[in-house]
């Protein structure tokens, strides 16, 4: 099947190809960059909402009343004639609206009979996310030409099953829709909701305050509608003897995705990276050769972009080459290219955030100064604000550029939730200091 | 790229087209002793050119895959190998080897010459030796373009009677056009291949020398201490050198000794090429060459004993003199071009049957004229080669 209205992607590859003999690693930062396709409408969608409806949902009740609010926005924002459905989310998976398991298309009548629907609901009953996700892969059945898209909204614990039966009906949706997650108050868990958007290539973000919810939801539905290609590949060839070392999404923030590889050929595997619309991400590929001498040079590695048409057959969108030259002139072999060395600490950023965050919940608190010391010191040479912002809530910054830093004696759970979901997001190469 | 003419063919075929007439080597139509041109295609009947690197065909050296895209091996992802990495032409009287020395993964020098209007009375040949800019992108486009561009320029003002300066100096303004014009095909223009070039045009009693650059042109006397360097490089050292402040051993040990001043490519200083003449005293031989043979060696008096007056014949003289930049480390890419003076082979004894065409010595190319008033302007270099 022909796919003429497929974006144009641009494939740029920064990196420094020169290694001192011996050596065999190679680092580079793949840009790619989707122009967009004609026009937003080109591509089908699908949309499913997924909203939390426990008992905790009543504590407070505005948290109840906003989530109302976000749906109904996200409604209205959902395309003429792409089909939906909204779900409520309890022990089980629940249909909101239609009252049966299926998509229905988005107008003027369907739009009004969601949200009549979705103002009768009412909190009760415990959490159990993978009964959620479970009926949301049931309604994407037979829209597997579309782009998927769900939203899932939680304020509580997936506490009425285990952490394996979540694991599962993540991995069974994989690839078969892209989640944004987001989580309402401060009684969720962050690592729950990364491991769901991180499985289903989708955001985590926590809504703090219950009156930002409906821009939020309505600025997701709007990136969900603006996607014109779904289920684009990453696709790394590396040669005979090489070892794909890791594969990370670094811009606009970090996710790991070297487990994700799925083998294409003796040489090939494929990346999952969901769906695009116009917009522009950043993968570090770090891929370990066999080392050369000086004089030889080496392809470590072709990134090529592929989509998937309705046949199954992969079709190239672009691709750059990541190459290795051995030299013996160590001016070129000792230079950091600008992009690795920058999300190479854009990537430290976010695990000392993480890692100090666990560390002052586990009462830690020589490790807690200096993982949060070190993330304080890399978010403010790389110019990451929003970053540098969150942080000061969490310590009390001494001195940014040695990362001199004294926890805070006293922080909001809030905040400290706000800095772990946002601590993978990062800046690009520019801001800060141009070192 | 003109094919080789009639009297190229090689000492096999000689008795062969003696018997049936002469033929054009292009396309092997038979031609009169009175032809400069092939009537049936066109071909130079005077003008004999060494064919370019061509296209690769080898399996891989590391693997034996025989399957590349984007100019690596399927299977191992080494670089394919280029007929650049080590080629070399001979003809008689002009030899060469390019040869990517042992420290680049590329070959970004290239080499282009042809001789002219063998048996008759004015015989020429022309060199151009071009060295990619590292620095650039793509350096070998920019060399081989600019070599070929040269040397067809020159074949075509010398055979038209152009004096050799004018011919030289309109080649290489050419030559930088046809460089600078490939910049479009970069987003990065100030990156865009570049590359340095070096010439010679060998005429019975006058050698004229031009270039851009760092790589140079010698004059080897069969005396090995008559010998000269005709260029002064274009570099910070080979400033030094010219002016007369240091020697050459002391200028190049500079950190930046080797950063060139000149170059053809976008954004190249617009001044006009360096042109000189120069009147050898009796035979001996012409070398042009990159810096990748003459870091080795770089005085003309030790180069001329190395050359030993091409007696082992100018292919495998221009391989002995590889040899030695190679087995010195090999640490840049080298090409080494030979070109006899007078241009022409020696007399020896021959066959008459092995004479080449007979129609080629009935011609008469039209004579240099003398002291004629210069077509383009020319920047004669002050004072002589020393």
């Amino acid at each position: 099947m022909s796919t003429p209205d497929l974006p144009q992607f641009k494939v740029a590859v920064y990196q420094n190809e020169f290694l001192p003999e011996g050596a065999g690693e190679v680092n580079a930062i793949v840009t790619v960059t989707s122009s967009g396709a004609a026009g937003p409408s080109a591509a089908r969608a699908a949309q499913v909402i997924m909203v939390d409806c426990s008992g905790s949902m009543d504590y407070p009740s505005t948290k109840m009343e906003a989530a109302r609010q976000a749906t109904n926005a996200a409604i209205d924002a959902i395309r003429e004639g792409v089909p939906f459905a909204v779900v409520a989310g309890t022990h089980v998976g629940r249909m909101v609206f239609p009252s049966t398991e299926y998509l229905v298309a988005a107008d003027a009548s369907s739009r009004a009979a969601a949200k009549a629907a979705v103002s009768r609901l009412t909190p009760g009953g415990g959490t159990a996310i993978s009964q959620w996700l479970a009926l949301a892969d049931r309604l994407f059945t037979g829209h597997e030409q579309a782009i998927r898209h769900a939203i899932l909204l939680t304020d509580g614990k997936d506490e009425h099953e285990s952490p394996d039966d979540l694991g599962r009906a993540i991995a069974r949706c994989e690839g078969r829709f892209t989640c944004d997650c987001r989580g309402i108050g401060t009684d969720w868990v962050v690592a729950e909701l990364r491991r769901i958007a991180g499985g289903l290539l989708g955001t985590v973000d926590i809504v703090a305050d219950p009156s930002g919810l409906a821009g939020d939801f309505r600025a997701m539905i709007e990136g969900a509608m603006g996607k014109a290609v779904a289920d684009v590949r990453l696709r790394l060839w590396s040669p005979q003897g090489s070892t794909i070392k890791f594969v990370k999404q670094v811009a606009p923030s970090v996710v790991d995705l070297t487990g994700r590889r799925v083998q294409t050929g003796p040489l090939a595997g494929d990346y999952p990276t969901g769906a695009w619309g116009a917009e522009s991400r950043d993968y570090h590929v770090c891929v370990a050769v066999r080392p050369g001498s000086v004089g030889d040079e080496m392809l470590a590695a072709r990134a090529s972009l592929v989509a998937l048409d309705g046949s199954g057959q992969a079709q190239s969108l672009g691709q750059g080459l990541v190459r290795a030259v051995w030299t013996g002139d160590a001016a070129l072999s000792t230079k950091m290219n600008r992009q690795v060395a920058h999300y190479t600490g854009q990537a430290e950023l976010a695990d000392a955030i993480q890692e100090g965050l666990e560390a002052r919940k586990n009462g830690d608190y020589d490790t807690a100064t200096a993982r949060l010391g070190r993330a304080v010191q890399l978010a403010a040479a790389s110019g990451n604000e929003d970053t540098t912002r969150l942080l000061a809530r969490v310590v009390d910054v001494q001195d940014p550029v040695t990362g001199t830093v004294r926890l805070k004696a006293r922080v909001s759970d809030a905040d400290e939730m706000a800095l772990d979901t946002r601590s993978s997001k990062t800046v690009r190469v520019g801001k800060g200091n141009q070192g | 790229m003109s094919g080789e003419p009639a009297h190229g063919g090689g000492r096999e075929q000689g008795a062969a087209q003696a018997a049936r007439g002469p033929v054009c080597a292009a396309c092997a139509a038979s031609v009169q002793p009175e032809d400069g041109y092939c009537e049936a295609c066109g071909a130079d009947l005077l003008v004999r050119r060494a064919p370019g690197p061509g296209e690769a065909a080898a399996p891989c050296p590391d693997c034996g895959g025989t399957s590349f895209t984007d100019g690596y091996c399927d299977q191992c992802g080494r670089l394919a190998p280029s007929p650049r990495d080590r080629w070399e032409r001979d003809l008689h009287i002009v030899a060469g080897v390019s040869d990517r020395g042992l420290r680049h993964s590329r070959n970004e020098d290239a080499m282009a010459f042809a001789v002219i209007g063998e048996g008759t009375e004015f015989p020429a040949s022309v060199v151009v030796v071009c060295d990619g800019v590292s620095s650039s992108v793509d350096p070998q486009r920019a060399s081989q373009l600019a070599a070929d561009t040269m040397v067809d320029l020159l074949v075509r003002a010398l055979r038209r009677g152009e004096p050799a300066p004018v011919a030289l100096s309109a080649a290489i303004e050419a030559a930088q056009q046809a460089v600078t014009a490939l910049a479009d095909e970069y987003p990065d223009r100030a990156n865009a291949p570049s590359c340095t070039a070096a010439a010679a045009v060998v005429e019975r009693g006058r050698i004229t020398a031009g270039w851009v650059g760092d790589s140079r042109v010698y004059w080897l006397a069969a005396d090995p201490a008559a010998s000269c360097r005709l260029t002064d490089d274009d570099t910070w050292a080979g400033q030094l050198i010219a002016g007369g402040a240091v020697d050459e051993a002391e200028a190049y040990k500079a950190p930046h000794a080797h950063a060139i001043l000149r170059w053809l490519g976008p954004d190249a200083p617009p001044e006009p090429p360096h042109v000189r003449h120069f009147a050898p005293g009796g035979p001996g031989l012409v070398l042009v060459c990159s810096d990748g043979l003459w870091n080795y060696v770089w005085d003309a008096t030790d180069l001329a004993a190395l050359a030993r007056d091409g007696r082992d014949g100018l292919a495998a003289t221009c391989a002995a003199l590889t040899a030695v930049a190679l087995d010195g480390g090999g640490q840049d890419n080298i090409t080494t071009v030979l070109a006899r003076h007078p241009p022409y082979t020696p007399a020896e004894p021959e066959p008459e049957t092995e004479r080449e065409v007979e129609a080629a010595q009935t011609l008469r190319l039209p004579p240099a004229p003398e002291g004629a008033a210069p077509r383009t302007t020319v920047h004669y270099d002050e004072g002589s080669a020393s």
